[in-house]
This record gives structure tokens, sequence and C-alpha cells, in this order.
């Protein structure tokens, strides 16, 4: 076709056409554009690795954007227990009252779970919103519900102040989206909620006082699991108490809570170890009050030691806003965590009582000793004198019954004959400072052979130099049978360093020991490496079958750890079904390979306990100690944070800690 | 009541000098009012703390706030680089005037925007209305996030106007001013609040000419990829030229008249302007940078079309306001460099629009104005506000 021979008109209204059609062609590029635009703006954002408080605001200055919005808010009551917005844009901040009253928190929930166009008459009831409508003069608002995994959470409001309603398409990508807003809101508060979980772990464990343990509790809980108040209760010592926030202090619950906390100990659900939830509803209008609020939510977590219920930890919501599956399990986790410091707390204090009674029988008698040494030598100690070889020149009688030979028997031979293999160095350095400093006491602890059979008794040996008295010609030796005293610190010492359960090191002990070799590996310039690892599912052992296979379990798990771990490494039991493994002197990852691969392998293989086989699963997380960086608390934490992502990865698996796990 | 604006302008070398003649001729054409409010406009080559010491000589207390520029308009005259200084006196009227500053505001934009908007307000008090006039150092950073966090003290009631302080485009160093102080990398707000709606007007006169395109790559201050293409390549194809006959050298000429558009879903666009390219093909952006995920297009416009918008701007902001005493105008530095020989036109223009309203502003890098959403950060923009 040739241009030439079409007339000017036609061609005009070619160009009109091919220009229309364009246009059109345009258009509809730039409308799909603005859709797909609308979808990746807001997946790119929620992608994004940046601190919950800047999430939130690019979720809303996206939304804001890609739906010409001049207002939006996100509220997530399932996470905070309250209708104040967890971000909001284009609300002045005095518009949005800390509390609302319990008619309108009502009107609130239905209006969140039932969405989506909000129109101004149906907000009439709640004052604050009317406020912010007239005010701001919102002509059309759009309230998404956003829903999580398990359950609703809160919602995604956007509102315009012009006449320019949502669509329906509009409103139908917004829901979509709404999914993945409450997805990630759902994961990261988890997260966060474990991390707060994890990082009051090492400060309440570190604890060792019951009641301080408690207080500590009572304010930490609400925060974790988004509650307005929180309290405990001891059954018993039939007390409770709270912590008021207005006079940051604690408070006495008043009686007719306790009579209520009382009650609830005798509920089956408490009992059987599962944390139980009250709401306010038309049908149970459940509502308690005190330090001055009424709380329409409550939500108990059981703390049970050697299976008995010892306490109830409680926290309060102001609104009548349910705690979500999810949450409850995190209270429970924090309820085990405060469990295990109380029962630790209780242990050392039993530990605490018997050393300061020991210590005052000790003084006691050291008192009466020396006042009797005073008057005459203790005739049920031995005394002996030495040669300057060390030969036995004299020995009094009562050897007979303590060693269990006559004198004269030992008349001539040398004392080292008779003092343990491991010893002999101390009694060799004793008698050479004996032999150096005439006329001076000086005394050692040795282990002595009482009796004929391998029969070793701890003596405090004291010792005179008086060889060059003329009336005695040898080295006075007196040998005080303390062997009991030994045993008791022996005991006490492993008290306080021991696991009672499994046998293997306790928390305490172990972050010691991670401490010191954190300070060696540094001074020779090599690293430690940390192992952290949980039960899977122990809960679900525990309650099915009882505490006592629960502890078998454990008590099998530990004798793997000790098996599979080579003598020099220190295991402990971190807490509860927590185990952690050290390792020092690394140079290299390669070299703990072997070792991960067997742990892997053989750690998580079922248990049998008689007629039960019982399948246990686990993750483990491993950190490496960066040389003059790392410390107790860091190291663990990244041993911590590598176990939750091997989790992630899938069961019975290993990870080791990487920078790129910091989320 | 009426606002009633002085303005005075002052070319002299000496820096105290300079803001003590500018001001002083303010300050005598309110013939005796008390002066509530005092904007400092000026080029960047003053010591700026002799410069405000000569404006406060005159004007005492009252409340300060202004910027360096890339240019200064006083009562529809266009003053370029190098001129002086323009100082405005502003009597309340019905107002009442609240200003607040940050510095070294850098890394944390979004808290310095909530921080000088909820500051401001404090000082000006309640109001049913009101109106807030944002500057900043225009090297701080993303100045949306400095945007986001004042109009989320704001909210949409509030009428947001403003610009990103200049060194007559050195880019260097910028500074804002509050009171006697000039403020280093930081920000001023001035709430201004009102008994009546105030109305800030934005337009620039750019037209759309390519394809829609998706930004598939963009961080920091660069676009990497346009349609899942390196940009360079995709945006040189849009106007129209053949691929790679652009260079670093010639860029800033082309790409002038070419801005990028940023699809707003109500069909209008917000203009960001492409500053260079790399060697690896990515473009580098004047400072806020459309997120991965927006839609683009290539915009065109010519002295002409950008002049056309400014009766419309004048006429529509005085329209809600008829006992309008003063416009505030905000007009990007890049428009002169369009505009070139006729820059003064867009001032006179105004001024013409605006009848007995004194207009007076600057010339910025980078206009604040909400138009769609939260989105408030322009270029290549004219946003004004009649008081």
């Amino acid at each position: 076709m040739s241009y030439s021979n079409i007339k000017p008109e036609d061609l005009k209204a070619e160009i009109r056409k091919l220009t229309k059609a364009r246009d059109e062609a345009l258009n509809a590029a730039r409308s799909a554009l603005r859709d797909t635009t609308r979808v990746t703006r807001l997946l790119m954002a929620l992608n994004e690795r940046v601190p919950f408080n800047i999430l939130l605001d690019n979720i809303l200055s996206t939304v804001t954007e890609l739906f010409s919005s001049d207002i939006a808010a996100l509220i997530d009551t399932a996470g905070t227990g309250h209708f104040r917005p967890i971000a909001f844009v284009g609300i002045p901040e005095e518009y949005i009252p800390e509390t609302i009253s319990m008619p309108e928190s009502l009107m609130m929930s239905k209006l969140i779970s039932k969405g989506v166009i909000v129109t101004p008459e149906m907000i009439k009831g709640i004052a604050f919103l009317e406020k912010i409508y007239r005010k701001l003069k919102i002509e059309t608002a759009v309230w998404i519900p956003l829903r999580g995994s398990e359950e609703t959470r809160g919602a995604l409001i956007l509102a315009r102040c012009k006449s320019l309603p949502f669509t329906d398409e509009e409103v139908n990508l917004l829901s979509a989206m709404a999914y993945r807003i409450a997805l990630a809101i759902e994961q990261i508060q988890h997260k966060n909620q474990l991390e707060h979980i994890i990082s009051k772990n090492r400060d309440i464990g570190s604890l060792l006082n019951e009641m301080t343990i408690r207080e500590e509790a009572v304010k930490t809980f609400p925060l974790i699991i988004g509650a307005d108040a929180g309290s405990f209760f001891c059954n018993i010592d039939n007390f409770g108490f709270f912590f008021d926030k207005e006079y940051c202090d604690f408070k006495n619950l008043p009686s007719d809570i306790l009579s209520f906390a009382r009650n609830l100990c005798d509920d089956p659900e408490i009992l059987k170890g599962d944390v139980k939830c009250l709401i306010n509803t038309e049908d149970s209008p459940f509502s308690v009050s005190f330090s001055g609020s009424t709380f329409l939510s409550m939500l108990a977590a059981p703390i049970f030691r050697e299976s008995r219920l010892v306490c109830l930890l409680y926290a309060f919501r102001v609104n009548a806003v349910h705690f979500t599956e999810e949450t409850r399990q995190v209270a429970s986790l924090f309820a085990g965590q405060v469990s295990i410091a109380l029962e630790n707390a209780h242990h050392y204090k039993i530990a605490q009582d018997e050393l300061r009674e020991r210590k005052q029988a000790e003084k006691s008698l050291m008192e009466s000793q020396d006042r009797f040494r005073a008057l005459i030598h203790n005739i049920s100690d031995i005394i002996a004198v030495l040669n300057a070889d060390g030969s036995i020149k004299y020995i009094s009688n009562s050897v007979i019954p303590q060693w269990g030979c006559e004198p004269k028997v030992l008349v001539g031979n040398t004392l080292l004959e008779r003092v343990h293999q491991d010893d002999h160095k101390t009694a060799v350095e004793l008698m050479r400072d004996v032999l150096k400093n005439p006329g001076k006491n000086i005394s050692r602890i040795v282990r002595m052979q009482a009796g004929e059979a391998e029969a070793w008794r701890y003596f405090d040996v004291i010792q005179t130099n008086l060889l060059n008295d003329p009336s005695v010609e040898g080295i006075v030796s007196t040998f005080h049978d303390i062997t009991e005293r030994k045993m008791v610190e022996l005991n006490l010492t492993e008290l306080a360093f021991r696991d009672p359960l499994t046998g293997l090191a306790n928390r305490a002990y172990f972050r010691d020991r991670v401490r010191f070799s954190l300070l060696h590996a540094n001074k020779i310039n090599t690293s430690v490496a940390v192992i952290f690892f949980d039960l899977d599912d122990f809960k679900y052992i525990n309650d099915k079958y009882g505490h006592l296979t629960g502890d078998t379990t454990l008590c099998a798990i530990a004798e793997r750890v000790r098996r599979y771990i080579r003598s020099n490494d220190i295991a402990a039991r971190f807490g509860g079904d927590e185990f952690t493994i050290l390792f020092e002197n690394i140079h290299d990852i390669q070299q703990l390979q072997p070792m991960l691969d067997r742990l892997v392998e053989n750690l998580f293989v079922p248990v049998k306990l008689s007629e039960l086989i019982l399948k246990v699963g686990g993750s483990i997380g491993i950190a490496i100690s960066i040389p003059d960086q790392d410390d107790v608390d860091s190291l663990l934490r990244k041993a911590d944070l590598a176990m939750y992502q091997a989790k992630r990865s899938g069961k019975g698996r290993y990870v080791i800690y990487e920078p790129a796990l910091e989320g | 009541m009426r606002i009633k604006a002085g303005l005075g302008a002052s070319g002299l070398k000496d820096a105290y000098d300079a803001g003590k003649e500018a001001a002083g001729a303010a300050v005598a054409e309110l013939n005796g009012e008390k002066p509530a409010l005092v904007l400092v406009f000026t080029m960047p080559h003053y010591d700026m703390n002799r410069l405000l010491s000569g404006v406060r000589l005159v004007t005492g207390s009252t409340p300060l706030a202004g910027s360096t520029t890339a240019g200064e308009i006083i009562r529809g005259r266009y003053m370029g680089f190098g001129a002086g200084v323009t100082v405005t006196v502003l009597t309340a009227g019905d107002y009442r005037f609240g200003i607040a500053s940050a510095s070294h505001i850098r890394g944390d934009l979004n808290s310095a925007g909530q921080e000088i908007a909820r500051n401001s307000k404090a000082e000006a008090g309640p109001s049913p209305y009101s109106a807030m006039i944002l500057m900043a150092d225009c090297l701080a950073g993303d100045l949306q996030q400095l945007f986001y966090g004042a109009y989320k003290i704001a909210g949409p009631g509030t009428a947001i106007v403003g610009g990103a302080a200049s060194d007559e485009m050195q880019f260097k160093e910028t500074f804002v001013f509050h009171n006697d102080k000039s403020v280093e990398q930081g920000g001023v707000a001035v709430w201004i609040a009102s008994e009546k709606p105030l109305n800030a007007v934005t337009r620039h006169g750019w037209n759309p000419v390519g394809v829609p395109l998706l930004v598939t790559r963009a961080e920091g201050t660069e676009i990497m990829e346009l349609g899942g293409r390196p940009a360079a390549i995709a945006y040189e194809e849009q106007i129209g030229i053949s691929p790679g006959q652009l260079t670093p050298e010639n860029f800033w000429d082309t790409s002038m008249y070419y801005p990028f558009g940023i699809m707003q879903m109500d069909g209008s666009n917000i203009i960001r302007v492409a500053r260079n390219k790399k060697p690896n093909g990515s473009l580098l952006i004047q400072a806020c940078v459309p997120p991965p995920g927006s839609a683009v297009q290539v915009m065109e416009g010519s002295a002409d079309s950008i002049l056309s918008v400014v009766e419309e701007v004048g006429h529509e902001a005085i329209a809600g306001n008829p006992d309008t005493g003063v416009i505030l105008a905000f007009s990007c530095a890049m428009r002169p460099k369009i505009m070139k020989d006729r820059t003064p036109e867009e001032a006179e223009r105004l001024q013409a629009a605006a009848g007995n309203a004194a207009v007076c502003g600057m010339y910025c890098c980078g206009e604040f104005a909400r138009t769609v959403g939260t989105l408030g950060t322009h270029n290549a923009t004219l946003t004004v506000l009649a008081l």
C-alpha cells in the first residue's frame, strides 16, 4: 500500500486511529503495571531485613502510596492485647487514647473480625474513632482483618479523606496482602518473644534468690506475651503479689484475687501442666480488679517442682482480647524457665544452709578444740615423733583404733609409707618446710591409710620441728581426722556444680568453665566451641508418660552425650531439656566434624525404657568463639541462635553460627 | 485578619551588613506592625552566623526559619546564583507559628521528622487547621523518610510544603536556620496553626513519553535495572537514542529534559531526575530513588510545558483563600536549567497570578508536598502555600 495514493483526510483518520490504538495500549500497560507494582512493592517491603518498627513503617508507607490513602494503621490485638495500633501514619498522636472502655473494646473486636468497609455509621459508639473520623474528615475506610497462620491477629486499616471509595479489586488485593503482613508480623513477633525469653533466661537463670526470681518473672511476663499486668501466686506459702506499674513497686494481691488463685490451683488443666486462659464474654463475664484497673482477660501458667504445683504465673489484659495458641506456648516456655530458675535457687539455698550450718559447727568445734588443746593434747588425735629422715620414733596409742595397728609395728618405718600416692608431694614438702623452720607449727591435709585395706582417710597433719629441743629431739606430728568434714565439702562442691538428675555439669559450672576457657583461649590464640541443643517434644513425653519417664529420658540423653564426647570436653544440662557441650582448643571447625557427625547420628535415636520406645528429636547449634571478641553470653547466644536455625532447617541437623543468622 | 508580608533583599558582600539591610527593608514594609515570623532565603556564600546576626539585629527575637538555596524569589523577582539574601517578615494575621529544628539528622530521618513536627506543633499550640513548612539539608539522605516522620505527626489535616536546602547545586554543604542558629546537617519545621483551611498546591508540567516500566533493581541512589534490563539501556531506548550514546559527560544535558515519573494510582506522576549513568549501566538518581517494584515512565518537558503550570498553581492557591497576603513558593533548582533565560518568567507569572499577595520563596534541591498517600518528596516541581 502506497501512502502517496491516500487522500490527506484518510491519512489523518488513519493517524488518529493509530494514535488511539497506541494510547489504549499504553493505558492498558499502565493499568497492568499499577497492579503489578502493588504486589511487588509490598512483597519487597515485607522481605526487607530491617528492625520491626522500620518494617511496620515501610509497610504503611507502601500501602498508603499504593492505595492512595491518607491514613493507615496496623492493629495487632493478638500480639499486644489492646487496640492501640502498633504502627500508624496520618493520625495525630493525641487522637489515640491509652485505654478504651469495655463496650468500645467489644465493638472494636467485632469490627476487626468482621471488616471490611467500615463506614462512619459503623463506628458510632466508639468515641475516639468518631473523633478521628470527624477531625480528619475521613470519607471512606477499609478494615482488612490480619489473619495469621492460626487466627485473626488484628486489622490493617486504610482511610481516605476524599470521596474515593475503595473498589472490590482493591479490597481483594488488600486482603491477600494482609495475609502476608499478618504472617510477617507473626513470625517477627514470635522470634522477638523467643529472643526476649532467651535473653531473660540468662538474667533470671543467673539469679539465686527465689524471691528475686519471682519478682523478675512478674515484671517480664506481661512484656513477653503482650499483657498489661502480671502477678505471682505461691501455692505453698499461700501468698501472691503483683507489680504496680504506677508506683514501680511490688504489692500484695488483694484477698479476693488470692482466693481466685487458690481455686485455680485445683483446676484440672492447671494440674495437668497446661496454660489456662479466661476471657470476658457474654456467656462468661470473667473480670478481676486490682491496682486501679479491671482486667477482662487472663492467662495463668503453672510452675511445678518435683511434680507438685508450687506457683502460678499470671498475665492480665485490660481488654477482652484472648491469648493466642502461640502466645500460650510462649507463656508455657517462659514458665518452664522460671521453674528451672526457682529450682536452681531452691537447691542453692539448701546448699547454702548446709554450708552455713557446717561452718557454724566447725567454728564451734575449732573453738572447743583450741580450748581443749590448750589444756591437753586431744587424745583422739594421733601424736607421733619423727626423726629428721621421716621415720617414726614414737607414735601414740590412739593409732590403734584409727589406723588399726599397733604402735610398735609402725616405729622405725617412714611416715610416707602410709600416705596416699597422690599426696606424697604434699607430705614431702611439709617435711621440707618443717625442717627449714624449727619451732614453727606447719600443717597440711593429706590422705593416709587408715587400716590394712585401701581405706584412705583425710588427716590434718600438724608438725613442729623440735629436733633441737633436748627433751624431744624429733618432729612432733599431730594427725587430726577430718574425713567427715572433707566429705561434706566435696558433696557441697558436687551439689554446686553438678546437675543432680543427670550428673552432668550444671548451668553455673558450665558458664564458669566457658568463661575460664575463653580467657585461656585468648591467651594462646585459639578458640572454644559451644554446642547447644534441646529435645523436641520433651513436654509431650512429660505430659503423656509423667515426670519420672521425662527424667529417665533426660538421663539417657546425658549418658549418650557422655559416651560421644572426649574426656576433656564438658557437657552440661543447661536447664530443662537443654544441653550444652564445651570444646576447648579449637583451631578449625573441621576438628569438630567427626564429633558432630557422631552426635547427630547417635543423640536422637529413640530411647528404650522397659516397654516404651520414645522418639526424641532435636537440633544442634554450634558457635565458635572469635578470640578477644566473644564472652560467655555472646557465645551461648550465638549457639542458641544457630540451634533455632537448625530447627528451622529440619529436625536432626546441626548449624554452625555465622553472622548472617542475626536477624 | 489578613496576614501582611514585608520583603527585603540585599546583595551586599558582607554577611552581617546584607542580613541587616534585607531585614531592615522587610520590616520597613510592615509600617510599624509587629512581625511574628521571619523567613530567610540566601545564597550559600555568606558566613551564616554573621548573616543571622545581621537579620536578628533588626527582627530581634521574632521566630526565624530559613535555608540556603539555589536562587531566591522576592515579590515576583528571580534572584539567581550569587545574588544575595532575601528576608520575608510576616505579621501573625490569624495564624500562630511554632518552629523546631534538629541537627545531624542523617541516619535517623524518620525520628527527626517526627521530632521537629511534634515540637513545632507544640510551640504553635492546637488549632482546627494547620500547615507546615519543612526545610532540610539536601545531603542528609533519603528525605522521604524525614517527610514520612513529619507526616506521621501532622496527618492529612496539615498542608505540608517546603524544600531541601541547596548550595547553588555544588552539593558540598547546605544549611537551614532556626532563630539565631545555622543548623548543620539539619531540618527545620515551621508549624502554622490556623482557624481556616490552608491549601498547598503542587504541579510540575512534565508529560509521559515512554511506555511504563517496572524498577526491578534499585539500591541507595541507583536504579540498576528497569524491566529486568540494565537501567541505562532501557532509559536510552525510551528517549529514542541508541544504547551507549549517552556518556557520563553528556548525560545530564539530555536527562534533564527526560526525568522519570513514578506512576501513582490516581494517574499522576511524581518526578525523579536521573543525574548520571555509571559504567555498569546503572542510573544515578537525585535524592529519593523509586523503590524496587515501582512503576515508572520517562517524562518529557520544555520551558513552555513547565512554565504552563505556574498560573494554575497561583490561581488555585489563592482560590481557597481570598485573603491571601503571601504565597510561599518552593521551585526545583532543576527547572531553571530547562527554562534557561526564561527563568525569571516563573516568579513573574506566579506574582501576576497571585495579584496583591506577595510571592517569595526559594529554588531548592527537592520539594516537599504531599499529593498522594504518604509520598511527599518531588523533583522538578513547583509547590506553593498561600497564607
